[in-house]
């Protein structure tokens, strides 16, 4: 499913956070937003998950305008991972994936036989199948960050929006997360990704939108927007683009004056 | 004989002169008693419960007195030479006054017959009307004794029953009241709380031949008067004798307890009538 | 039943099965228990009268105010994700007693009979209006707290004020009535006034468990599973308001009981808030129905009423609660 926004202009708390903002996401592709701290990654994807509503401008899910989705039925496509990887009671790892189901379900009935198989697929492909008896307050951030994505595949989105999901996660953690990201659009999701991390962006992701206050900066593939004149108008580092034994890798190298 | 007329004149005005003529009662139950007792402009001032047809039971004779708040400074406003005072609430204020050399009479609360005579008859001493306090009280056992006794004391069953379930038990004035008509006090029969309440469902379970209630169903805006209006209770007063006999009447040791004795006797006569 | 069984320990139907059983259990025994003997009442007239009219009112109120606490409490954590959250203690409880003593003061609820529990309503909805403001509804469990606490004393003070200012001879004993709920000699009349606004507001708190599941990863979350956060503050609001403040209009405040429940029954649901909604109700039913039945077998050795029984059981745990909750913040 294909998004699509155009002059998009949104504010937070009475300040315009996204200017005119153009964006376009594909099915199958891993697309990264990144930009500066308070460049406005966060609220373009809270304002394409519906959470934030924009002043201005279209934003179309698939083949329908964004007003014209219901709340419930856009549950049900599209799936949305905040940054911050909050379960506030010490519910088991199982419990809080099939919270991934709610949209699913009728409000008073159980588990059905769909449900388990989603919660059970999620479970396992994100590789958290044995800590299901677990209570989430227990597990390492790596864990509760697969749990927490494994609640949103439970939700058998067609658009993945995830803010900053490497957070936090060490290297080897943040590489198995963008790993399990890359199978999921290649398995026909439109995912898009809040990232700080240059290279992970660089080495993942099919396409990357540079924001830059409020505004893009630059879209396309990685070797056309991490191009030393753009990371230095936005983020003001100095910074290389290298290709290390096939893996991309940006290298910030000094603060600019 | 004119020195004769004289000599009788002083002594009248000495007398007099000798009797206390700024009096303050802080007392609901010296209030109603000093009020039979002297004239009113010897009556410097008496509380505002006086006044109060909720708790006196005479209400309309203490209207147009004036009224003090009880601490020592408002007492002392009127510059009383004898202020009657009753055991609750006041103590602070009884020291206080006391302190200051007033004359301060207390006046103990009736817990019986014989405490409304002696507390009557305390009032009287103080304010030096001895023998109109003894008249009072000669009227008030003349009534007494005029109430007619029942053929065998303590058959008859009845119940105070008061606003959130309160009844009067023993050692009270209103079981002392009871006694006098002749009724057995059927307070003692039941298991009461520490509060002195007894559970509706005891008073269902085991009515008594008189249910007595001290006010009226729409008598008090609070929701500890609900137990008056319960449908229990209702269905209890249509089934049974009951009446409405006003607290007031029994609340202070004044002679209007004599009418209390009085108009329970005359239900008693009834109900022994009924049952024969 | 897969895995999930494993943390609930039972299944969650059966849990509620055996729940129901024991709070119409508790339903029976509050019926058998009074001061005329144990059983449906003596026999005769009076039986009948003591049965209908003096014990069946007591239970009822009882399960209804029990139950209209324990899922209030269980909602309310649920909603503001805090465990020390409860009707009683976010103001609901007072303004809903104030309500009713100016209803009755004023003389309104002997003109209009609906006026002791629509004063309630008004006088919670009012409360919890007050706090939510004070607070805010992001604000944290500090300001919940002390805003729920400020609205509690002003809602005393003014309770003390009106009935000081009836001149009403039983002003004092009536204050503690307020203050300390009880169930004593409650009448049908009272259950047909309340009862169907506190089965209202059950209905309503009953119907948020997905959105307090879904709350549980934090409100964007929440609403990008489906969930509508207004219509479920507005259900919680208006639920609270019209089931604690019903019961509470007829049995004054009867506290702790909805900060008690839901934590002690929380550990049988897996911790989920949804679950925990239909759970705490019946546990809060179970709970007051329990604790009333005892309070009348030990009458009248031991002088109690049944909001000093829930406070003098409450209060301590509520102190435990805080030194736990100290405990994980200080490191």
């Amino acid at each position: 499913m294909r998004i699509e926004a155009e002059g998009v202009r949104a504010r937070l708390a009475g300040r315009e956070v996204l200017k005119s903002f153009a964006f376009t996401a594909h099915p199958g592709q891993l697309t990264a937003v990144i930009g500066p701290n308070g460049a406005g990654k966060s609220t373009l994807l809270r304002t394409i998950a519906g959470l934030l509503a924009p002043d201005a401008g279209t934003i179309r899910i698939g083949d329908r305008d964004f007003a014209q989705w219901p709340r419930a039925d856009l549950a049900r496509v599209l799936g949305y991972l905040p940054q911050d990887r909050i379960v506030h009671w010490p519910l088991s790892a199982r419990i809080v994936v099939g919270l991934g189901r709610l949209p699913h379900r009728s409000s008073a009935a159980g588990e059905s036989r769909e449900d388990t198989a989603a919660i059970d697929a999620a479970m396992s492909s994100m590789q958290v199948a044995g800590l299901e008896d677990r209570p989430v307050t227990s597990l390492s951030g790596g864990e509760r960050a697969r749990v927490l994505l494994a609640r949103v595949l439970a939700q058998q989105p067609r658009i993945l929006l995830a803010d900053e999901p490497a957070a936090g996660l060490d290297p080897a953690q943040q590489l198995a997360l963008f790993q399990h990201l890359t199978r999921i659009a290649a398995d026909g999701c439109t995912v898009v990704v809040a990232v700080h991390d240059l290279s992970l962006a660089a080495r993942f992701c099919h396409s990357i939108v540079l924001v830059h206050k409020g505004a893009v900066v630059a879209a396309g593939s990685p070797a056309e927007v991490l191009t030393p004149a753009h990371l230095a108008a936005t983020y003001g580092i100095e910074a290389r683009y290298h290709v290390i034994d096939g893996v991309p890798v940006v290298l910030p190298v000094s603060v600019l004056p | 004989m004119a020195l004769g007329t004289f000599l009788a004149l002083t002594v009248a005005y000495a007398q007099d002169a000798a009797k206390p003529q700024r009096i303050v009662s802080l007392d609901l139950c010296t209030d109603q008693i000093l009020i039979g007792l002297v004239e009113r402009r010897r009556i410097a001032a008496v509380t505002h419960l006086a006044a109060d047809s909720a708790v006196s039971a005479t209400p309309e004779r203490a209207k147009g007195l004036p009224i003090t708040h009880g601490v020592a400074e408002d007492v002392l406003r009127y510059d009383p030479d004898l202020v009657l005072v009753g055991p609750f609430g006041v103590s602070a204020t009884v020291d206080l006054l006391k302190r200051l050399n007033k004359n301060v009479v207390l006046v103990p609360q009736a817990p019986d017959l014989d405490g409304v005579r002696a507390s009557m008859r305390a009032v009287a001493a103080a304010v030096g009307e001895k023998d109109k306090g003894e008249a009072v009280i000669a009227d008030f056992d003349r009534r007494l004794a005029a109430v007619p006794k029942p053929a065998r004391a303590g058959t008859v069953s009845a119940l105070i029953y008061q606003v959130g379930g309160t009844v009067s038990g023993p050692g009270s004035l209103a079981d002392a009241t009871l006694r006098a008509a002749g009724f057995h006090n059927m307070a003692m029969d039941y298991r009461l709380t520490r509060g002195g309440q007894a559970p509706l469902e005891s008073l269902v379970a085991r009515p008594p031949d008189l249910l007595v209630l001290s006010s009226g169903i729409g008598e008090y805006r609070t929701a500890l008067a609900d137990n008056l209006r319960h449908p229990a209770l209702q269905a209890l007063r249509r089934s049974r004798v009951s009446l409405e006999l006003p607290w007031q009447l029994w609340l202070c040791g004044t002679p209007e307890v004599a009418g209390a004795v009085e108009v329970l006797a005359a239900a008693r006569v009834a109900i022994e009538a009924r049952s024969r | 039943m897969t895995a999930a069984g494993a943390d609930t320990r039972m299944p969650p139907s059966m849990l509620l099965g055996v729940l129901a059983a024991v709070t119409a259990a508790s339903f029976v025994l509050s019926l058998l228990v009074g001061p005329s003997g144990f059983g449906f009442g003596p026999a005769g007239e009076a039986g009948t009268l003591i049965f209908w009219e003096i014990r069946l009112p007591r239970a009822v109120l009882g399960a209804l105010a029990g139950a209209a606490l324990g899922l209030a409490g269980a909602a309310l954590q649920g909603y503001l994700r805090n465990p020390l959250a409860e009707p009683g203690l976010i103001g609901v409880s007072g303004g809903a007693a104030l309500g009713a003593v100016l209803a009755i003061h004023l003389g309104l609820s002997q003109a209009v009979a609906l006026a002791l529990p629509v004063g309630g309503l008004a006088g919670a909805a009012a409360a919890m209006l007050a706090v939510v403001s004070l607070a805010g509804m992001q604000g944290g469990a500090v300001t919940l707290i002390l805003a729920g606490l400020a609205v509690s004393a002003i809602c005393t003070a003014l309770i003390s004020l009106a009935l000081n200012l009836s001149q009403n001879p039983f002003a004092s004993v009536e204050m503690v009535f307020w203050l300390m709920g009880s169930l004593a000699d409650r009448s049908l009349t009272q259950v047909w006034l309340a009862a169907p606004l506190i089965l209202v507001g059950l209905a309503l708190l009953l119907s948020v468990g997905r959105a307090l599941d879904a709350l549980t990863l934090g409100e964007d979350a929440a609403r990008s599973l489906g969930v509508d956060l207004s219509r479920t503050r507005l259900a919680i609001v208006a639920g609270t308001t019209l089931a604690v403040g019903a019961a509470t209009a007829v049995t004054g405040v009867i506290g702790f009981v909805g900060l008690l429940v839901p934590h002690v029954l929380r550990p049988l649901v897996g911790h989920r808030p949804g679950l925990l909604l239909p759970v705490s109700m019946l546990g809060g039913a179970t709970f007051l129905l329990i604790a009333d039945v005892g309070l009348r077998l030990a009458q009248p050795a031991v002088e109690l009423r049944i909001g000093v029984l829930t406070a003098l059981i409450g209060a301590p745990f509520f102190v435990w609660l805080v030194l736990r909750t100290r405990g994980e913040l200080t490191p």
